[in-house]
């Protein structure tokens, strides 16, 4: 493919300290990488962040970077672990903001994961109340379309691992959605609970 | 049907339904990894294939679309990483700090508060000594009361040795009153002066090649000295950019490059476009850390340890 070729030639001069096709480089992947971020940390301010921790670490690591795999595989397992780090920040700041009214309610949404029936979302932040577990391979793979394969080494797992989880996150999702109506695809979104402003 | 809502009904027929084909079941026919056969055996199921569709549902909330990041926040991110690639200042050795400090001193502009500052020194230096020499006090009396009196050391002055405090209380106070000359100097405005300048001037002119190593052990001195209530105010931070333990006036880019992660930057929640300080400190006598300081816009400062965001006092 043109694009690969091209993005090996980029990655190999910026190994070689070209700062501008370095900048090609991460001009090109920012959207890919902070979608995949978007999806696992759920909002747009801490996206930005993890994206941005990933291109950082992107530069950090381009010299480690060997070929072996694609560059899309690698950058992905940087944009999760940096999302998922992302997602521990926030979790922890969550867990010591007491006085936050909202903040109870998504602890309690969260604490309720098991009753999922009771627990319609918007499909937007369907994804926020889904454990990190089962998240990072869920958008891995209908995100960003990897194999089990694929998967299992960005997230260090066994494909079998990997399999079972995309497989229960998907279970998850859906119930934290609701039904579908009509026999459709689209979920019933009637009566969804504190939509995200961001998204 | 009281106190059974449809949606639950429909959970526990899903669960049900998970006996013949599970969740796994269901999903890989999603990703095209079934026989024919089981194809066939869940489209007969309608449970089964309701099951499905909920999935092929949440498969489609995940890939749903999202709005890209701003051209501003995605030309940062950008930018970030780029300033990441360049080899960055190296605001851990005091060395390069105090060189960052001495060519931000030379286009400073005359500050009120810094005269002060260095006005204070000076009177810490000259005057007090003269005081102390004419009540006939002793030369350790003079070091434990300018200890007590020196903004930058008052945080463990009653915790740490006597001695030790007192030595380090002047050495602290002697480079503060050379970069307060040199500041003057440079900015060409002579401080009024009874002779104290003229008395004080002779030491700096005989030792120049010993100044800035001076400087370097009284901001070490200064930094593990100091604690956090005492950096949480903005003369004390004056202080230490004076001694070069601070750089000071980087942009929120700059402290992402050093990585400060932007959590820490976000939880200072100063204006956009404000200024930060990255210093090395040691707050709590554990070893130095690498410490943000926010400049508020209220005059006041915040200070995180920047490893981990914490606060710090």
């Amino acid at each position: 493919m043109q694009t690969l070729a091209e993005d090996d030639d980029l990655i190999r001069a910026s190994q070689r300290g070209d700062m501008a096709s370095l900048e090609i480089l991460l001009d090109r992947h920012h959207d890919r990488l902070r979608a995949v971020c978007a999806k696992v940390v759920g909002s747009g301010a801490d996206a930005d962040d993890a994206a941005q921790m990933a291109l950082i670490a992107i530069v950090k690591n381009l010299d480690t970077f060997d070929g072996r795999a694609r560059f899309t595989t690698w950058s992905y397992r940087i944009a999760t672990n940096a999302a998922i780090d992302e997602l521990r920040r926030r979790n922890r700041r969550v867990a010591t903001s007491i006085d936050d009214d909202e903040t109870h309610l998504q602890v309690a949404a969260l604490g309720n994961l098991e009753n999922a029936a009771s627990a319609r979302l918007d499909v937007h932040r369907a994804l926020d109340h889904l454990a990190e577990e089962f998240r990072a391979p869920v958008v891995l793979r209908d995100l960003c379309g990897l194999d089990y394969d694929e998967i299992a080494e960005v997230l260090e797992l066994p494909p079998g691992t990997v399999r079972s989880r995309i497989a229960r996150g998907r279970g998850k999702l859906a119930d934290l959605i609701g039904p579908v109506t009509d026999g459709g695809n689209q979920p019933d979104t009637r009566g969804v609970q504190g939509h995200d402003d961001e998204y | 049907m009281a106190g059974t809502s449809p949606i639950l009904a429909a959970y526990k027929d899903t669960t049900m339904s998970t006996e013949r084909f599970d969740d796994e079941i269901l999903s890989a026919i999603i990703d095209g990894e079934a026989d024919q056969e089981l194809v066939a055996s869940v489209a007969a199921d309608s449970v089964a294939s309701a099951r499905l569709e909920q999935l092929r549902a949440a498969v489609a909330a995940v890939q749903a679309p999202i709005p890209d990041a701003t051209p501003k926040r995605r030309a940062a991110s950008i930018a970030a990483a780029m300033a990441a690639a360049t080899p960055a200042p190296e605001v851990s050795s005091l060395a390069a700090a105090r060189h960052t400090r001495t060519e931000q001193t030379k286009h400073r502009r005359l500050n009120p508060q810094w005269i002060a500052v260095a006005a204070a020194a000076i009177l810490l230096v000259v005057a007090i000594p003269l005081l102390v020499r004419s009540a006939g006090s002793d030369s350790a009396d003079f070091a434990a009361s300018t200890d007590d009196s020196t903004s930058f050391s008052a945080g463990d002055a009653g915790t740490d040795d006597a001695a030790d405090s007192s030595e380090d209380a002047v050495d602290s106070a002697d480079t503060a009153a050379n970069d307060a000359e040199a500041a003057e100097a440079e900015s060409g405005d002579a401080v009024t002066n009874d002779g104290a300048t003229e008395e004080s001037a002779p030491v700096a002119a005989e030792e120049p090649a010993d100044s800035d190593e001076a400087a370097d052990d009284a901001a070490v001195n200064t930094f593990r000295r100091a604690d956090a209530q005492v950096v949480n105010s903005v003369e004390v931070l004056e202080d230490l950019i004076s001694l070069g333990s601070i750089v000071p006036e980087l942009t929120a880019e700059q402290v992402l490059a050093e990585g400060v992660t932007p959590e820490c930057v976000d939880q200072l929640e100063i204006d956009a476009g404000a200024t930060f300080a990255l210093a090395f400190l040691d707050p709590f006598g554990g070893g130095p850390r690498l410490v943000l300081i926010g400049f508020n816009a209220d005059g006041t400062t915040t200070t995180l340890d920047a490893e981990d965001c914490s606060p710090l006092g």
